[in-house]
């Protein structure tokens, strides 16, 4: 009879029995980084698009089926009182629904109920629609959109980062040529029009750059978008020609991956997080001249444009300061140190945004685990959120999660360490 | 297992150090080199994320493992996949490693056969050589659950071996 002796040898001689195949671990870790990066940049090119253009500037899309006046019809005000999106399962791990919290009340709304997962979800400009990236019965990514009067409606297959012009009315896609690695080299652009459920071919990012590293970020006139690659190297593509230039490189050694790049909402700034060791936290002009290093050395945990584009904030993650810098050309200045302590926390996030009146930063400091390694399944997350004033007066306070979520974009879901 | 005291070096030292023995384990759980690669891939993306906010290096281990388990557990979850999984699997040639060896090909396939919360608490039990405790917070249950799925799976694959030479 079989026993666990037997068992034991049977795996170990199994396992010894696999290839032994090379391991190229630059190569996985630069696609680690990428996924990454794409991971985050859903919710920053969500964020950006809020303020984009109406991609007037894109011939392709000039010619796609939307009336320019009058304007399409309203689908009615799907989001009331900055509520946030919420998927109320767990991803990956179980169903839930799709729900609008109120961030005053807790109170949910269900926007689309019983979905298996859901990836992430934003709102388009003027709360009207929510597009949400979900997965088929194949496993296959699917991205979905809903407004008030229309039911969901499936607009495109594969995975993608999204964005929603700042009308609204449109949505704009990088449908990315793989869904598990993620490249972004040769995905595609397209715009949707979530009345009618038609897309635009809008071009491809070119395969000659490189590596590249960071999700596309486009400018808020929709003119045009830019990426980064390793080395820092940063590339501006024209949207209606496609033609590619270089912008900048950014300075300093050892310059690893870029793997954020956020613009400003008055377009006049791009701000710019390099991964690197030891890496750096960049600001520039629009278009790649005045290179300030506002971190050197440090890449920042985050880095967040006031409402009105004129200050960034970012987090130096040596010590937990939050510092602001005015593009006016001062120096930057410290706010204070507004993160929860990180205590035994296996896993310490941080991240910040501004309120939407641009009078407050607020800070989250997200920890689970422990570090012997022990329990860090769904539940066992821990949240500090605060706030202070933009201006360094005063001291943080602390804010509830649905508030900073409410002012960050208005979507999350469960950060359960699932893995 | 990689050396647990591996310090905190770059992520491509990481993925050196402890990738190998991740496949191997995901090929435990899976009996496919190649969605190992995929697990193993995925699991690291997913915990690299958080690497910048790691505070304990020496722990990684322990958290790849988890993660690597999950995820097999996640795909497996889609039944679709596993019953097109399975029905590879049933059909392919039992050549997928060099072995000959008669008993190991059929445990491997038994075990491939098990729920895969069976399957997973067997290959930490005893080819990660966790305890029943350590299993259960990997497996996110009670150590009573984690001895019932081995005594279950022990039992399949008793049945499904029998008569097997030893």
């Amino acid at each position: 009879m079989i026993d666990e002796h037997d068992v034991r040898e049977v795996l170990q001689r199994r396992a010894d029995a696999v290839p032994a195949a090379p391991i190229d671990a630059p190569t996985a870790v630069r696609r680690a980084r990428r996924r990454l990066v794409l991971n985050g940049a859903v919710a920053t090119v969500a964020a950006a698009a809020i303020a984009l253009a109406t991609f007037a500037g894109i011939d392709a899309i000039r010619s796609a089926p939307i009336p320019a006046d009058p304007p399409p019809p309203s689908p009615g005000v799907l989001r009331q009182n900055g509520e946030v999106l919420h998927f109320t399962g767990v991803p990956l791990e179980s169903p839930g629904d799709l729900v609008a919290v109120n961030p005053e009340t807790g109170e949910e709304r269900v926007i689309v109920e019983d979905l298996d997962t859901v990836y992430s979800a934003s709102w388009s400009a003027g709360g009207h629609w929510v597009a949400y990236e979900t997965e088929g019965p194949d496993g296959d990514r699917e991205l979905w959109v809903v407004s008030a009067s229309q039911e969901p409606r499936q607009v495109a297959t594969g995975a993608s980062i999204l964005g929603w012009s700042s009308t609204g009315a449109e949505l704009a896609t990088i449908r990315l040529t793989s869904p598990l690695h993620r490249n972004i080299a040769g995905s595609t652009l397209h715009t949707i029009d979530p009345v009618s459920g038609e897309t635009t071919d809008a071009g491809s990012i070119p395969r000659d750059v490189g590596d590249v590293t960071s999700a596309p970020a486009w400018s808020p006139d929709g003119t045009r978008f830019v990426f980064g690659s390793r080395g820092g190297s940063i590339y501006s593509v024209d949207a209606r020609s496609g033609a590619r230039s270089l912008l900048a490189r950014l300075p300093g050694q050892r310059l690893d991956s870029v793997d954020q790049i956020v613009w400003s909402s008055d377009g006049a700034h791009i701000a710019i997080v390099n991964d690197g060791e030891p890496g750096g936290t960049y600001v520039m002009d629009a278009d790649g001249s005045n290179v300030r290093v506002l971190l050197d050395g440090y890449n920042a945990t985050g880095v967040a444009w006031s409402p009105d584009g004129t200050r960034l904030a970012y987090a130096d993650p040596a010590d937990p300061v939050v510092w602001v810098a005015s593009m006016e050309g001062s120096a930057p200045t410290e706010i204070g140190p507004i993160s929860a302590p990180c205590g035994d926390a296996f896993f310490c996030r941080e991240e910040l945004t501004w309120s939407p009146d641009g009078s407050r930063i607020g800070f989250r400091n997200a920890m689970q685990g422990s570090m012997d390694g022990s329990a860090s399944g769904p539940g066992t997350e821990s949240i500090g959120v605060s706030a202070i004033d933009a201006d360094g007066r005063g001291e943080a306070e602390r804010i509830d999660d649905l508030t900073y979520r409410s002012w960050d974009g208005g979507w999350y879901s469960c950060e359960c360490g699932r893995g | 297992m990689a050396d647990e005291g591996v310090e905190r070096g770059s992520l491509a030292e990481l993925y050196v150090a402890y990738a190998p023995d991740g496949i191997r384990l995901a090929y435990l759980l899976t009996g496919d080199r190649a969605l190992a690669e995929d697990l193993v891939q995925d699991a690291f993306v997913r915990l690299v994320g958080r690497l910048r906010h790691l505070r304990e290096p020496s722990a990684f281990w322990t958290y790849l493992r988890r993660t690597i388990v999950n995820l097999a557990t996640s795909h497996f979850r889609h039944r679709r996949v596993e019953r097109a999984y399975l029905d590879r699997v049933a059909a392919a040639p039992a050549a997928d490693t060099n072995s000959n060896d008669e008993l190991d090909e059929s445990m491997h396939r038994v075990l491939l056969g098990l729920p895969q919360r069976q399957r997973a608490a067997i290959v930490l039990r005893f080819y990660e050589d966790l305890s029943d405790v350590q299993t259960a917070a990997v497996l996110e249950c009670s150590p009573g659950t984690v001895r019932s799925l081995v005594s279950r799976g022990m039992q399949t694959l008793r049945e499904g071996l029998e008569g097997m030479p030893r």
